[in-house]
């Protein structure tokens, strides 16, 4: 009954609208898709770094083309992980030949920009060697450059601790040409081994 | 502020020198992690045992040079550190804690200058049995290993 009443033309009408509406799930299924990608860091395209820095405005493109940039990111505050990444870049360095360790620009990007003043990075940076970098930015800026290089970085509430609050964040260190390309991402270790071994990879390679 | 803050740290220092043994409790292989200048903060790290036959707490510390101890947790999950204060630490009967980098700390808090190697701090812990602990805690540089095998 209800199948003999359908002319042809509602059958038509009926399919293009289904299909309008299959359209409409997927065009919304595969935004989501990417946003989510966005915003759990999966891409690492990488890119452009350009900040205020220990050495007035930095832009990995003042980077020579035989130079990488070893850039991590942290905030003074911390008394473990960070201290020890830049002691690991400083050890890395000394592993090296002086030729090789010319090559290496050691930076060091703070994602406290409200406490860690430029000249607070400048004291920080400096008691690991002349040529560690330090840098920061706005806000904004740190959020961009973070999720092009799939950092994880999120500021903590602290209400007990004489500390306000903690940041949360992302150990690893990034190898950088000046194209901004991560030639390898190196996993935090209280080792100078892995950091040492990639640097000699991107020098043979 | 400051002022109160010692007169306090050293009421409070006659107060635990009246008791400092604590016979339940020994500490080993203290350490305070020497820091770039321009930190505000640095962290002690040390052993803990409990020698009793009940769990211990350890529930506040002092330091010698800045206003605040905190005790405080290191967590890394999928290479997100996240550093997060904790109310105590428990010590087993019977058993140990290990505050280690990139674990259990105490955290200093309010350097006005920098602590260096050949430095020596004095910790004062409070723990919930009502024993303290002081002693002097000498400062150790970041030092990375080599060639990783263990973490210490």
């Amino acid at each position: 009954m209800f199948k003999a009443s359908l002319s042809r033309s509602a059958l038509i009408t009926l399919l293009v609208g289904l299909l309008v509406v299959c359209v409409v799930i997927i065009g919304t299924l595969m935004f989501k898709t990417n946003l989510s990608a966005k915003s759990f860091n999966n891409e690492q395209v990488g890119g452009p770094i350009e900040l205020v820095s220990t050495r007035g405005d930095f832009s990995l493109t003042d980077l020579g083309e035989h130079q990488v940039a070893v850039v991590t990111f942290g905030y003074t505050y911390c008394p473990d992980v960070c201290p020890m990444n830049q002691a690991v870049k400083k050890q890395a360095l000394l592993e090296l030949t002086e030729e090789e360790r010319e090559r290496v620009v050691p930076l060091m990007v703070s994602v406290d920009p409200e406490r860690d003043s430029l000249e607070r990075l400048q004291e920080y940076t400096a008691f690991f060697g002349e040529s560690f970098i330090g840098a920061t930015g706005t806000q904004q800026q740190l959020e961009e450059l973070a999720d092009r290089y799939g950092v994880i970085w999120r500021r903590v509430e602290a209400e007990n601790s004489a500390m306000g609050y903690t940041i949360d964040h992302s150990a690893s260190l990034y190898l950088v040409n000046r194209e901004g390309d991560i030639i390898q991402q190196v996993l935090y270790s209280s080792s100078s081994e892995e950091l040492v071994s990639a640097l000699k990879a991107f020098f043979n390679g | 502020m400051l002022n109160i803050r010692s007169t306090l740290l050293a009421l409070s220092a006659i107060v635990f020198a009246s008791f400092v043994k604590a016979d339940s409790l020994t500490v080993g292989n203290s350490f305070v992690r020497e820091v770039p200048p321009g930190s505000p903060a640095t962290a002690a790290f040390m052993h803990l045992y409990n020698q009793s036959d009940a769990p211990v707490r350890l529930i506040e510390a002092q330091n010698s040079i800045t206003d605040y101890t905190e005790l405080h947790d290191h967590v890394v999950i999928n290479e997100v550190m996240q550093m997060r204060q904790v109310d105590a630490i428990e010590i087993p009967a019977r058993g140990k804690v290990r505050l280690v980098p990139g674990g259990l700390h105490l955290m200093l808090i309010g350097l006005d200058q920098p602590v260096k190697e050949g430095d020596t701090l004095t910790l004062n812990l409070l723990f919930d049995n009502g024993d303290v602990l002081e002693f002097e805690a000498p400062v150790r540089p970041v030092r990375p290993m080599h060639h990783s095998s263990s973490n210490e």
